[in-house]
């Protein structure tokens, strides 16, 4: 069957959701990308995240 | 559905070019992620056609799963590009679901675009917070997911092993037949696997203290 996105709804219709609360101001991008850099410890002493690893091994894995 | 063409020009170019530039600079392992992300970069969009500075979407990382970008107009969402396997997003594919292995072993395989929306469907009905669809990318070469920003921290793997119990999830960091290199971040519930519940993928809030999963694999636990 061809993918419809007309029949994707997130979050399905109904469901008790358990949304984050707004947040305290708006943030500018350079904060949000420092946020996110923190979080994914890609700055520390410039050891990789998991995530980045995985990232990487995932391609040499394609690869092979 | 937008084109690859109208996505390139929603898309920061400047952001991404220093973004790259950076993970080059860095050099070792990060030459490589540089590479993977001017890859899933190259087979998503139109690269000739990338935004001016301040274009709306402005790249604030790329993960296991997806490159992430800031919603400037909306300011309040991480967007995820998500893509083909042969396009630098690896075993992933658009989004990893849980599959069991030759030998028996519960591991990660690549999700189509239809599991990865399932995935998210599965995320809102068993953790209630999720992402939205936003589009598609060219003949499906491309899917964009909608998350709301949390501004916080990553929790400590004390509080998100805390939340999960307390959530009714238990752990599968001593099940036999769940690979080695992932049970220590895997849960269940009844049928359901959440897995990757690692301090990368919750979001302490700094407004309410509670923990959010941002990016937990949230599938039926294979036969």
């Amino acid at each position: 069957m061809p993918f419809d996105p007309a029949t994707i709804q997130l979050p399905p219709p109904g469901l008790k959701t358990r949304m984050p609360p707004k947040n305290r101001r708006e943030l500018s991008y350079e904060e949000v990308y420092q946020q996110v850099r923190r979080h994914l410890k890609d700055d520390e002493g410039g050891t990789m995240s998991v995530q980045m690893k995985a990232q990487i091994n995932g391609s040499h894995a394609h690869a092979a | 559905m937008l084109t690859q063409r109208e996505f390139a020009r929603l898309v920061d170019g400047p952001s991404l070019d220093r973004e790259i530039d950076r993970l080059t600079k860095k050099g070792g392992g990060w030459l490589q992620a540089a590479q993977i992300l001017s890859r899933r970069v190259n087979g998503t969009l139109d690269w000739e056609e990338l935004g001016r500075s301040g274009s709306r979407y402005q790249i604030v990382g790329s993960r296991g799963e997806a490159v992430l970008f800031w919603d400037s107009h909306l300011k309040n969402r991480i967007v995820k590009l998500r893509g083909r396997e042969e396009n630098g997003y690896g075993m992933a594919g658009f989004g990893c679901i849980l599959v069991r292995n030759e030998r028996g072993m519960i591991e990660y395989g690549p999700g189509t675009v239809e599991q990865a929306l399932e995935r998210e469907r599965l995320s809102w009905e068993h953790l209630g917070f999720g992402c939205v669809f936003e589009d598609v990318i060219g003949d499906v070469d491309g899917l964009l997911l909608a998350q709301a920003f949390v501004s916080g921290i990553a929790p400590t793997e004390k509080e998100i092993h805390a939340w999960m119990t307390q959530h009714g999830w238990e752990s599968l960091d001593e099940a036999k037949d769940v690979s080695a290199t992932l049970r220590h971040h895997a849960w269940r519930r009844g049928r359901i696997g959440a897995f990757d519940a690692n301090e990368t993928n919750f979001i302490k809030s700094d407004v309410d203290g509670q923990l959010y999963p941002i990016d937990l694999i949230i599938w039926t636990m294979p036969e």
